[in-house]
């Protein structure tokens, strides 16, 4: 019923996450009704960013040059690691204006059910960057799920005695209310209550 | 056609990430075994599901049987959380070979009640384990033990008392998946190799609840013919080795 070009166009856009056959249709649509050089642009940015944007040698982060901007900035607290499985999670760290240390990307988390054992991950850098380079923190946020709680473990464990490895607090999102949270996350916040 | 809404009690056995913010469970149901479910929106900080369902949580559902494939989870009550198991590694090393035994073993939508009930036995009893000196979580006392309840329930519990091929008494030095059990000297070709002490190590674990299984005094020798046993059964019967046990 539709061109082949449209049919490939739609192919293509189910491949991303959160996009249906519904959704990549009307995509394929509005790109067809934009401007010829709009939508080119779209697509110039696309092979742009793939040609250029790579894993920082340093961090894993995503980066244009050898090493990212984070790690380049001489004001950033070099003491200090923060390891995330993901780059996107370095942006919402960074969001929060509160962390001035450096990140370590670990590519994913172990997950013994999936296959993905340690040297799946970058550890080895880890524990390289950990031991060289005068690391005095090493801040665990890895997401707070069976996964990541795996591999948070696992980290200490090699860490302990090394180095001061600390985690992440989990607990009640600020504005919810106390009778919506669910046990999990309240027992966990209360565990780790703090004196105020 | 319109759906069917029913409730469940269930145990999470794995969980994938899907779409935006969404996770697809596999969850082992007591109504209706094995079945695969969305969260919808479980990834989100504000998600009503909040950490209820992760992997080793044992609790209520409310499901929706749509037209498709996966059911939609609308509800979520948690009877155990099994946090302590989750929070150490070792424990976390036990629960996964369970949960993956569990999830090559079952993979059918049939409700096994006895499947369910050692599998909820088996988490309760996970959250009090110690770990064993120089032990790997593969041949735990309690894994091994759970892993042969489940071989037993699938209807392939190895038959040890006498050698499957002849009916010898006496001289059981192998263990054959082909013939289903133990083999003498004289039955043992294409088998793995069982030493004495791993025979009663089996027989043993077999034997008693899952909650004495430590207690058994296990040797390492009989440890690693117990996990050799329900390796090679896996294999045999069902084709397939668990990741979990490589790692």
């Amino acid at each position: 019923m539709l061109s082949p070009a449209i049919e490939n166009l739609v192919a293509q856009l189910t491949r991303l996450p959160g996009v249906g056959t519904r959704t990549a249709h009307r995509l394929a649509f509005h790109l067809l009704r934009t401007p010829t050089d709009e939508a080119l642009a779209l697509a110039a940015a696309l092979r742009e960013a793939k040609e250029r944007v790579r894993f920082c040698a340093d961090c894993g982060n995503w980066t244009e040059e050898e090493i990212c901007e984070i790690c380049r900035d001489a004001r950033r607290d070099r003491s200090v690691l923060c390891v995330v499985e993901q780059p996107a999670d370095v942006m919402s760290l960074e969001r929060t204006h509160e962390y001035r240390g450096l990140y370590h990307v670990l590519g994913g988390a172990l997950s013994p059910l999936d296959g993905v054992d340690p040297e799946d991950l970058r550890m080895d850098d880890l524990f390289r960057r950990v031991d060289s380079n005068g690391i005095g923190e090493v801040v665990l946020a890895t997401n707070p799920n069976t996964t990541g709680e795996a591999t948070a473990s696992f980290i200490a464990d090699r860490l302990r005695g090394r180095v001061r490895v600390t985690r992440l607090a989990s607990g009640l999102p600020v504005g919810g209310d106390l009778e919506y949270a669910d046990e999990v996350t309240l027992g966990r916040a209360l565990s780790g209550r703090r004196e105020v | 056609m319109a759906g069917r809404t029913y409730k469940s009690e269930a145990v999470v056995l794995r969980s994938l990430r899907f779409g935006e913010a969404d996770r697809v469970l596999h969850l082992y149901t007591l109504e209706r075994g094995r079945i695969g479910a969305v969260a919808k929106g479980i990834r989100r900080t504000k998600s009503r599901f909040g950490g209820r369902l992760e992997p080793l949580s044992h609790v209520e559902l409310v499901l929706h049987q749509g037209g498709g494939e996966l059911q939609t989870i609308t509800g979520v009550e948690l009877i155990h959380p099994h946090r302590s198991a989750r929070e150490d590694n070792y424990r976390l090393g036990v629960g996964f070979v369970a949960l993956e035994a569990m999830l090559r073993l079952f993979p059918e939508q049939e409700a096994n009640p006895r499947a369910f009930e050692a599998l909820t036995r088996f988490l309760d009893l996970l959250d009090e384990i110690e770990r064993r000196p120089d032990s790997r979580a593969g041949v735990d006392p309690l894994v091994l033990s759970f892993q042969l309840k489940l071989l037993w329930l699938a209807g392939y519990l190895p038959h040890l008392t006498s050698c499957a091929e002849c009916g010898a008494q006496k001289g059981l030095v192998g263990y054959s998946p082909r013939a289903g059990g133990a083999v003498c000297a004289h039955c043992r070709a294409d088998s793995i190799a069982l030493s004495a002490s791993g025979l009663a190590g089996i027989e043993g674990l077999l034997r008693s609840p899952m909650a004495d299984a430590a207690g058994l005094g296990l040797t390492a020798r009989a440890g690693r013919d117990a996990l050799s046993v329900i390796a090679s059964s896996y294999e045999y019967h069902g084709g397939f080795r668990l990741k979990t046990l490589s790692a």
